[in-house]
């Protein structure tokens, strides 16, 4: 019953506050998930000259967020001791992308980090109510991966082959810092581009070794994919918003029809076929509907 | 037996206590002195040695957030390819091989050749592991893979084998000599070869793997009766022959794509529960003996025996096998019955969640986690520090293994 979101701004319009086309998204499917909330807002073009890496501590049971900036000389070393830190969860890796987490409703998460007002190319939100692992912070979505910067992930449904997927990726070395079957996604997709590069390859790759009822949206800093599983048991959906003289036009998918109808992304409403991934990137031009 | 008329089935107590009882009288030409009541008063071992863990061993089905499949309407794969990156594959539809693992006569293996092109025929691809070969005519010549098992004590070329072109073979392991026929045999043959690891197990599976075998095969049966596993169960063989494999993955180049090679199960697999149970702690292929299968098969029967009647309840039976290893995965919320994993398992015995590394009901997690997490709550407290060696020594003590 999770409520993920996404909004991608057409041409690569990155001043405008695209945090509140997501607040507004996320509230109206609020009544979906009450547990925790996130979103995650990619800046295309940053030129930052540091990574940001987000994490939690753990001390006595609860969850201290901590943001560390790394010049690119000590991201090795930096990530190599976090990592080996057992009381340490890291939350995300950035170079471009903005990343909040939190348990609460989302009016909490606007609250303690003024999401509306964050400006971004496009960004990913969800709302979570937990089936599979704890109500805490680390298990909130969106989910990055230390395989590459800045991935994210947003997931709404159950990899039901989570262990075989997690065990296979573990046997290759990559690190995991959850319970959550969604973190899975970020780290195979991140893995898959390592590989080829191809975005919608590797979630067709994805599609193709996952099990269960679900849909996601990943994120990487010039596109977005909307993709269901092979039996389309998770709905999803996405709608575009042409704009006018004072709003910018920008495509949006959801959940649910009611997110898109709170933003105005009433045209061409269509879900993605079940296992075909849905690819958006900045370039799409005005009124057309992306391949 | 008949007890007042009707008919009592034996156990197998029961008949443990009677064969005793006329070898003993055979044996030695004179009457018992003690009542078979003493015998069964001195069985603790027998009774101990009945409590099977698989009985303790349940799935946990589909919930909410996970629905289940409909297998009538959603299509349930089975499949499975044997044979690594340089090897022929062979391809099966359900993913069980029979498996010969005691001689049995001709016509019954006749039964088990016609069941198996009947099932090929309707798109049922299943193995068959056999020494024996069998005749076929120009109208019932083999549909279906055959692996053709190539005996330790022989000391054939790879062309004896291949004479009856079969499509995989199947190799003992017992010693060096055994790693040298394999290292002869991968040289000549191109199809996938199942190495036999039972006698050694869990020696020597990494130095197979490494030679070209394309799986291997471990037949719970026997392991259990090696000293190294005395006690242990056959959750404990298949968790460890996956575990084996998982090792020998482990840190290899991961874009040399080879990771596909196939742990076949035999032995105490012998029902659909069991297959699902087995696929979830690790394997790929389950070894289906023939003298099960044959018993299975004509259980109920109330036809007089033939090649042919045996045949057709070997068909039967193998479509309502498959029937059910497709619902169960779908009734778990799976597509796909090579995606079961451990943490589908749920059960109520501490030997089983250690043996299996299984979650306990209830808590959701394996009994060595629930020890690790009490050593480690003990240790904060009092400040002790340990290292990770310590800590496992500790927690070996806690499990007594």
């Amino acid at each position: 019953m999770c409520g993920i979101c996404a909004v991608i701004m057409e041409n690569s319009k990155k001043d405008f506050p695209i945090g509140c086309i997501l607040f507004k998204m996320m509230e109206s499917q609020q009544i979906r998930a009450q547990d925790s909330t996130g979103v995650a807002i990619f800046n295309n073009g940053s030129t930052k000259e540091f990574y940001k890496i987000d994490y939690f501590r753990k001390n006595n049971g609860k969850y201290n967020p901590v943001t560390e900036k790394v010049p690119p000389e000590r991201l090795d070393k930096t990530l190599y001791e976090l990592t080996q830190d057992p009381d340490i969860v890291i939350a995300s890796f950035a170079k471009e992308m903005t990343l909040v987490k939190g348990i609460g409703l989302v009016r909490d998460l606007e609250a303690k980090y003024k999401i509306k007002s964050m400006q971004g190319t496009h960004g990913i939100g969800h709302l979570r109510i937990a089936t599979s692992s704890r109500v805490t912070p680390e298990h909130a979505h969106p989910f990055s991966t230390i395989v590459m910067p800045d991935i994210s992930v947003v997931h709404n449904g159950e990899i039901t082959n989570y262990s075989k997927l997690r065990s296979s990726l573990e046997l290759q070395g990559y690190r995991l810092f959850t319970r959550c079957d969604s973190e899975v996604i970020a780290v195979f997709i991140a893995d898959q581009l390592l590989r080829h590069g191809d975005i919608e390859k590797a979630n067709q790759e994805f599609i193709k070794n996952a099990d269960g009822p679900f849909t996601y949206i990943v994120a990487t800093p010039d596109s977005l994919a909307l993709v269901r599983d092979r039996f389309g048991a998770r709905k999803g959906i996405f709608g575009y918003n042409p704009g006018d003289r004072n709003y910018p036009s920008f495509w949006a998918m959801a959940t649910d029809l009611s997110a898109l109808d709170s933003v105005g992304a009433t045209f061409y409403v269509e879900t993605p076929p079940p296992g075909k991934p849905k690819i958006f990137n900045n370039k799409i031009m005005i009124g057309s509907i992306p391949n | 037996m008949s007890i007042g008329g009707r008919q009592k089935k034996l156990n197998d107590a029961d008949k443990f206590i009677i064969r005793k009882a006329v070898l003993e009288l055979a044996k030695k030409g004179t009457p018992r002195f003690t009542s078979i009541d003493d015998d069964v008063r001195t069985l603790p071992k027998a009774a101990s040695k009945a409590i099977n863990l698989w009985d303790y061993v349940t799935a946990i089905g589909a919930q909410l957030s996970r629905p289940p499949y409909d297998p009538y309407r959603e299509t349930i794969n089975l499949d499975i390819s044997i044979g690594r990156k340089k090897s022929r594959k062979v391809s099966l539809n359900i993913p069980l091989i029979i498996y010969s693992n005691i001689a049995i006569n001709y016509s019954s293996l006749e039964s088990v050749h016609l069941a198996l092109n009947r099932l090929a025929e309707k798109g049922n691809v299943l193995g068959l592991i056999s020494e024996t070969e069998i005749n076929t005519t120009k109208n019932n010549k083999r549909k279906y893979p055959l692996f053709k098992k190539v005996p330790s004590y022989r000391n054939d070329s790879v062309e004896h084998y291949q004479k009856s072109c079969p499509e995989g073979l199947v190799m003992e392991y017992k010693d060096q000599t055994s790693l040298r026929m394999l290292q002869n045999f991968r040289k000549e043959f191109d199809g996938p070869i199942l190495v036999d690891v039972s006698e050694v197990f869990p020696m020597d599976t990494k130095i197979i793997l490494e030679e070209g075998a394309d799986g291997i095969i471990v037949d719970t049966d026997k392991v259990t009766k090696n000293d190294r596993y005395k006690g242990k169960h056959a959750i404990a063989v298949i968790y460890d022959a996956r575990n084996a494999i998982k090792d020998y993955y482990k840190g290899r180049d991961e874009n040399d794509n080879d990771n596909n090679a196939t742990l076949v199960i035999a032995g105490d697999v012998n029902s659909a529960g069991k297959i699902i149970k087995a696929a979830a702690l690790g394997a790929n292929v389950i070894g289906y003996s023939t003298s099960m299968l044959i018993a299975h098969s004509n259980m109920y029967s109330e036809k007089p025996s033939n090649v042919s009647s045996i045949a057709d309840n070997i068909y039967s039976h193998m479509v309502g096998t498959k029937g059910e290893i497709k619902g169960i995965p779908a009734a778990l919320g799976y597509s796909d019955f090579h995606n079961l994993s451990s943490s589908d398992l749920r059960t109520s015995s501490i030997d089983a969640s250690l043996q299996g590394n299984i979650p306990l009901e209830g808590v959701d997690r394996t009994y060595r986690e629930m020890v690790e997490e009490i050593v480690n709550e003990y240790v904060n407290e009092k400040g002790i520090r340990l290292n990770s060696l310590e800590t496992q020594q500790i927690l070996r003590f806690m499990v007594s293994e």
